[in-house]
């Protein structure tokens, strides 16, 4: 790739920022090569030229003066900057920058576990904490906390919270668990949050919300400041865990699965986030596409009945688990087995009716906060398989569920692609994860990905379903889906992006916020 | 002239411990970095595509070649559903060590 500038940037500037930023982290810390440093920042998985995304440069300070001192240099040169902690947001972008010419700012280096607080619960981590690295240094230490990874262990604690991700455990909604801030602002200022405000506090990591208004969640799939810190509590181990599947044999069970599944999380029956998994998403974990059809589009229907006798699935399959004291765990099972299994033609299975069953088991890792990395083979459902999630939210409700379905997969049938998906039921809401998979080396098959995801923006907005996080290409469009009362809402995070980064320099066209004058509408 | 040298080396001996830290560890790093996706089994999603390559190594512990080169470039560059990894996660001299140990496999063991 030829070496490009950031938007609006002379060359010299750009040197100058350059030399600058190698005094402040070091000159091996600054990437600059487009044909080797920076191959590896962009987004494998793109369906548009790895062009759009480019970086120009990348970053990567080791703490959090050198944080401050490259925010200094970027607002002195005018060079925006794309803030990443493990880079591992693949799906939405990877560590690629929203426009092409940005520079990346990778905070994977501050990657330090400071504190594991056994007897509160909680840890404090830095931007560039994997799943993989916490679950392995509480294993070291002989800690008896679970940590709450998502489903790729690669992922950042930090990262993923910050963008909204979720998990499997009962402690599955991130930003929730989320404790204490540390945050620094385009002009370099130093924020702790909430209790962390007060010196000397004794709860920074106890009580989420200080006095006066949360400014946490301003830091959250924003481009505001630099999140370099946060805690995180983490989940005590409980004294049992039973884990369970329950196969549904039709399509139709769907609405029913949904309704009955509502009440049992409301009440907190199903501690954890309850998952109705669509049938093409258990097999290609465990098989390849072609073991069962060889022919283009979607899978017909006489491959899904053999597929779901070989696996022992279901056209849906439930999971959640129970935690706890073995007598309340057995009495949760009981409800749930009454409520949920009684529908006709339902199968439960435990642990020991699914040895060996590659889905099974990830599943019942990630529900116990184990991370690995086996959803991965979801891309290996097809050759060169890569993948866009697209992400609605949905009321918990079998007509909701069945809707959004059906919006989604008869459209994806329609473009010639499997519809893989999942829904999870979190507090109030349902996340719809549909993974849709293309062929990286197929433009056709990209270029028909990216207008099927963009059809279904429309089609869920619509429908009054709005998307909880994207890829960097439709983060504009999705954005502009939220647009009631004028778009009052994109106005104030442009009024809150013009007062904390007058300079732009953070994170431009992040969910579509762009510094004031810079949006690509206004530069068209 | 003498006099003027030994402060020198004196002084390169004392600055050694901020200079020169501990050489990567291959075997730990493969651990850190490789093995969720290329250790042995179906749930490793790196194995399962590579077994379409190499039926009998499609674990990368059980291959027989992998050139440094060759593990260096993919690691920048990425192959299939594998995404490259960055010089700020995975230096040089990490990815160096990571190369060598896997061009010493076949590996009995993650991370031995």
């Amino acid at each position: 790739m030829a070496k490009i500038l950031p938007p609006n940037v002379s060359e010299a500037a750009f040197r100058s920022f350059v030399a600058a930023a190698q005094n402040v982290v070091g000159k091996p810390y600054v990437f600059l090569d487009p044909d080797w440093d920076l191959t590896a920042y962009q987004d494998q998985y793109a369906t548009t030229p790895k062009e759009m995304h480019q970086a120009s440069a990348a970053v990567a300070p080791a703490n959090l003066a050198q944080v401050q001192g490259i925010l200094r240099e970027a607002k002195q040169h005018g060079i925006p900057l794309w803030t990443i902690s493990t880079g591992k947001n693949f799906a939405y972008g990877g560590p690629a920058p929203r426009a092409a010419g940005t520079v990346v700012l990778d905070l994977k280096r501050m990657n330090r576990i400071i504190e594991v607080n056994e007897k509160h619960a909680y840890a404090v981590v830095e931007p560039g904490v994997s799943y993989f690295d916490l679950y392995r240094h509480l294993q070291k230490i002989g800690s008896k906390l679970w940590i709450d990874p998502a489903a790729p262990g690669w992922g950042g604690v930090l990262g993923n919270l910050v963008d909204h991700g979720a998990g499997y455990t009962p402690y599955g909604d991130h930003l929730l668990m989320q404790c204490g801030m540390e945050v620094v602002l385009a002009d370099g200022k130093v924020v702790e949050t909430a209790m962390g405000a007060l010196p000397g506090s004794k709860t920074t990591h106890l009580y989420k919300y200080g006095m006066g208004p949360w400014a946490d969640g301003l830091f959250t799939q924003s481009n505001f400041g630099v999140v370099t810190r946060i805690g995180i509590w983490l989940m005590p181990e409980p004294p049992g865990y039973k884990p369970y599947m329950i196969t549904y044999e039709n399509e139709d069970d769907l609405h029913e699965i949904t309704e009955r599944v509502r009440p049992l999380k409301l009440n907190m029956v199903i501690p954890n986030a309850a998952t109705t998994v669509e049938m093409l998403w258990e097999t290609a974990v465990q098989t390849q596409k072609r073991d069962y059809y060889t022919g283009k589009g979607p899978l017909p229907d006489s491959a899904r009945k053999k597929i779901r006798e070989d696996l022992r699935i279901g056209v849906w399959n439930f999971y959640a688990a129970a935690y706890g004291p073995p007598p309340i765990m057995e009495t949760n099972i009981e409800v749930v087995r009454d409520v949920l299994a009684s529908i006709p033609g339902a199968r439960m299975y435990f642990a020991d009716e699914r040895v060996g069953d590659v889905g099974w088991e990830y599943r019942e890792r990630l529900m116990r906060g184990v991370p690995n990395m086996t959803e991965y083979n979801l891309m290996n459902w097809i050759p060169n398989g890569g993948h866009m999630d697209f992400s609605p939210i949905s009321p918990v409700t079998g007509e909701d569920a069945v809707r959004q379905y059906h919006l989604i997969r008869d459209r994806c049938n329609k473009a010639g692609f499997d519809y893989i998906g999942e829904m999870l039921v979190g507090w109030r809401d349902m996340h719809h994860i549909f993974c849709l998979l293309y062929d990286v080396s197929d433009t056709d098959e990209k270029r028909r990905a990216h207008a099927l995801f963009d059809e279904l923006i429309s089609a869920a907005a619509d429908a009054g379903y709005g998307e909880y996080r994207t890829h960097l290409d439709f983060m504009d469009r999705i954005a502009d889906t939220y647009g009631w009362n004028g778009g009052a809402q994109q106005k104030l995070h442009q009024r809150l992006k013009d007062q904390l980064d007058p300079a732009g320099i953070l994170s431009p066209g992040k969910m579509g916020i762009w510094p004031k004058g810079r949006s690509p509408e206004v530069q068209s | 002239m003498k006099r003027a040298i030994i402060p020198l080396v004196l002084g390169l001996v004392l600055a050694a411990p901020a200079t020169l830290t501990a050489a990567p560890d291959g075997a730990a790093l493969y651990v850190q970095h490789c093995a969720a996706c290329h250790d042995r089994g179906p749930q490793h999603p790196g194995t399962v595509r590579l077994a379409d390559r190499w039926p009998q190594e499609a674990s990368l512990l059980d291959r027989q070649s992998l050139p440094v080169p060759f593990v260096r470039f993919i690691v920048r560059n990425g192959l299939n559903l594998m995404p490259p990894f960055r010089p700020g996660e995975l230096n040089d001299a990490e990815l160096q060590a990571l190369a060598e140990y896997l061009d010493a496999g076949p590996h009995s063991q993650s991370g031995k």
